[in-house]
């Protein structure tokens, strides 16, 4: 890293997240370390079970309680520690300083509220300003991301919105106090693939313009390499790899995620008659193997995989992975 | 020439609106809206469009589980719009559906041997005694161990909930399958597993497919003819080579050009549409695609198009677009 790096605006450090399961206590993160610089944007890719959601949640202190509980490590938000904070110290910290997007934008607002009415108590809640206002600050929030006469939306309820309009209301949300961090957590899963494209083109956008880290969560590959500068592939709770965006792509180093990138259904000039995949599933987070945990679906699997876990080190690509026979 | 199984004719279904002071139908939602197209013995058509088109709905209107307005479906020679309660029990055999939703639409209180057998014990399939028999069979080409038979749904993962699945659809030998977003709901490594099974099973099986998705690059592995859906109609249709290598409505080209690519030096080269699916209580004039379509001309919003060969001279060709500008 150079002498001009600039600031982290978010910095994990030996992350442990504990879940009471009726199997016993499992963990949905393992000892996980990363950072987010101001202005940058990371992928973070995996499938179902593999942390990336847990991670996000953590960052907000959102980890539903009792259940589960951060059990070790560090949450560094732009220099203020997350872990150690109270609840109340918490609700300034959300919005202000990260916000979140959530895949399901219906879910994700009050159906009895007008758009309005939600956008107002956010901002309020954070400034202090009059209910007039922020009302008008919520209508400039409106038109930044795009939506048409944000004056007549405004004061309508969010089942008369398509999944991509709400989906905008949820970002003109979640920047409405101009946060440092962003974490988008799927936000483009629930949307047609056209609308996809429109709500991830807003996103980039006001990354850019405000300057933003952003966290971007997907299972898709696909939406990673249009959006982020690095990315990270989890597997089990753990980091597996890590590594700018154009070097992950070209040459990736983990099995699993050649075997992710390989097995993403796209368009092909010639159509295969059999597409690859990765063998065997994701396993229980209950009851890990000994060793690597992606050793029962690796293809360069080796006996020294099934007794000792690969530790993360750093490649000559300048990234990082978690892997004894790396590609 | 291949034989045709599966033949749909101008089929419509619409849902009620309604409304006003007596809640009498006010109107009518062209769910959808004239369909026609056929299946040859052993091949699938892959059916895409984005949500709200009408694709699912057309897929259950095939199998009768969905009221039709008009049309006609005719499976194997017969006329399924037209049988009575016996005459559909008998086709149904012949014609099974697998979901999107492998959770929701397996049985959590019943186990897999259970789900399995339940369609040869309805249609009292062979003998009782060998029924088990066969389910252990069905369970194996669908790539499961034979010791997962007396546990439930909910201990096993999407994956192998679909497998389950589509061992029950397979239970009675259909020679049609209508496959509605199976592989939607699973991590991408897992997708990949389900649509190679399917493609094995088709060939093992000779059996035809409606495949139904909102992916287009997920219809391409599978399917031998595609059709593009919006709002109700068939707006493209093409062998998949061809549907691939060029298409011709402005809708299609925006679908493959949406598609988020693993591949991040890629630029998009056409801009991408913006807005949304207009509201089926308020239609557009003309085209349905006209105002979100980059090339849109005035007689697009005058006049809808029809489905027609691309290349009018040559009639039978299979490439079918519905665009003023061919």
């Amino acid at each position: 890293m150079t002498e001009s790096a600039p600031k982290p605006v978010l910095r994990i450090r030996d992350l442990v997240v504990e879940f009471k399961t009726e199997m016993g206590v499992i963990r949905a993160l393992d000892k996980i370390s990363f950072e987010v610089m101001a202005g940058e944007s990371l992928g973070i890719v995996g499938e179902s079970g593999c942390g990336k959601s847990v991670t996000a949640l953590s960052i907000l202190k959102l980890i539903p309680s009792p259940a589960g509980r951060i059990a070790e490590g560090s949450i560094e938000l732009d220099g203020i520690e997350v872990v150690s904070q109270p609840e109340h110290e918490m609700r300034k910290v959300r919005g202000a300083l990260a916000s979140m997007i959530f895949q399901e934008p219906m879910t994700a607002l009050n159906p009895v509220f007008t758009i309005g009415n939600q956008m107002v108590e956010v901002i309020r809640v954070h400034q202090k300003v009059s209910k007039t206002k922020a009302k008008k600050q919520a209508i400039e929030m409106l038109r930044t991301v795009n939506i048409e006469s944000p004056e007549k939306r405004i004061d309508q309820y969010p089942h008369e919105l398509s999944g991509g309009m709400r989906q905008r209301v949820m970002i003109a949300m979640a920047l409405s106090c101009s946060p440092k961090l962003l974490i988008a957590d799927e936000p483009t899963t629930a949307l047609d693939v056209t609308v996809q494209a429109q709500v991830m083109e807003e996103i980039k956008r006001l990354q850019q313009e405000m300057n933003m880290g952003l966290i971007l969560i997907t299972h898709d590959l696909g939406v990673i390499a249009e959006s982020c500068s690095r990315v990270l592939v989890m597997y089990c709770g753990k980091i597996i790899e890590m590594a700018e965006t154009g070097e992950l792509y070209k040459n990736p180093r983990h099995p699993y995620t050649r075997g992710l990138l390989d097995s993403i259904p796209r368009v092909r000039k010639e159509k295969l008659k059999t597409l690859p995949t990765i063998k065997g599933m994701v396993p229980d987070l209950a009851d890990l193997p000994k060793g690597c945990r992606f050793a029962d679906r690796c293809p360069k699997v080796e006996d020294r995989c099934r007794t000792e876990e690969p530790p993360l080190e750093d490649t000559e690509g300048g990234g990082k992975v978690a892997c004894f026979h790396p590609n | 020439m291949e034989e045709t199984l599966v033949q749909v004719k101008d089929l419509r279904t619409y849902y009620p609106i309604k409304g006003g002071l007596l809640n009498r139908r006010v109107a009518d939602l062209k769910a959808v809206n004239g369909v026609s197209l056929d299946i040859p013995t052993g091949q699938t058509f892959g059916l895409v469009g984005e949500s709200g088109c009408g694709k699912s709905t057309f897929g259950r209107s095939l199998l009768r589980l969905q009221k039709v307005t008009s049309g006609e479906v005719i499976i194997d020679g017969e006329n399924i719009l037209s049988l009575d309660r016996a005459g559909l029990m008998k086709a149904r055999k012949d014609m099974q559906i697998i979901f999107q939703d492998p959770y929701g639409s397996l049985n959590p209180r019943m186990t897999v041997r259970e789900i399995v057998r339940e369609p040869l014990d309805t249609h009292k399939v062979g003998a009782k005694a060998d029924r088990n028999g066969e389910v252990m069979r069905l369970l194996e080409v669908c790539g499961l161990r034979q010791t997962v038979a007396d546990r439930y749904p909910h201990e096993f993962s999407g994956g192998q909930r679909q497998r389950v699945g589509i061992a029950r659809a397979l239970a009675l030998k259909p020679k049609f399958i209508v496959a509605d977003e199976p592989v939607s709901a699973l991590d991408v490594s897992v997708q990949s597993q389900i649509l190679n099974l399917i493609g094995d099973l088709q060939e093992e099986f000779g059996i035809s497919f409606l495949f139904i998705s909102h992916d287009l690059a997920v219809v391409q592995h599978i399917s031998h003819e595609v059709g593009v859906m919006y709002f109700g109609k068939l707006v493209e249709r093409a062998p998949a080579e061809e549907l691939y290598s060029s298409p011709k409505h402005p809708y299609t080209k925006t679908l493959l050009e949406a598609i988020p690519q693993p591949d991040p030096t890629r630029n998009r080269t056409e801009v991408l549409v913006g807005g949304d699916i207009p509201s089926h209580l308020d239609p557009p004039k003309g085209c349905p695609f006209q105002p979100r379509c980059p090339v849109a001309m005035p007689e697009c919003a005058e006049r809808e198009p029809e489905l027609k060969p691309v290349d009018s001279d040559d009639c039978s060709s299979r490439h079918q677009v519905s665009c003023w500008l061919y």
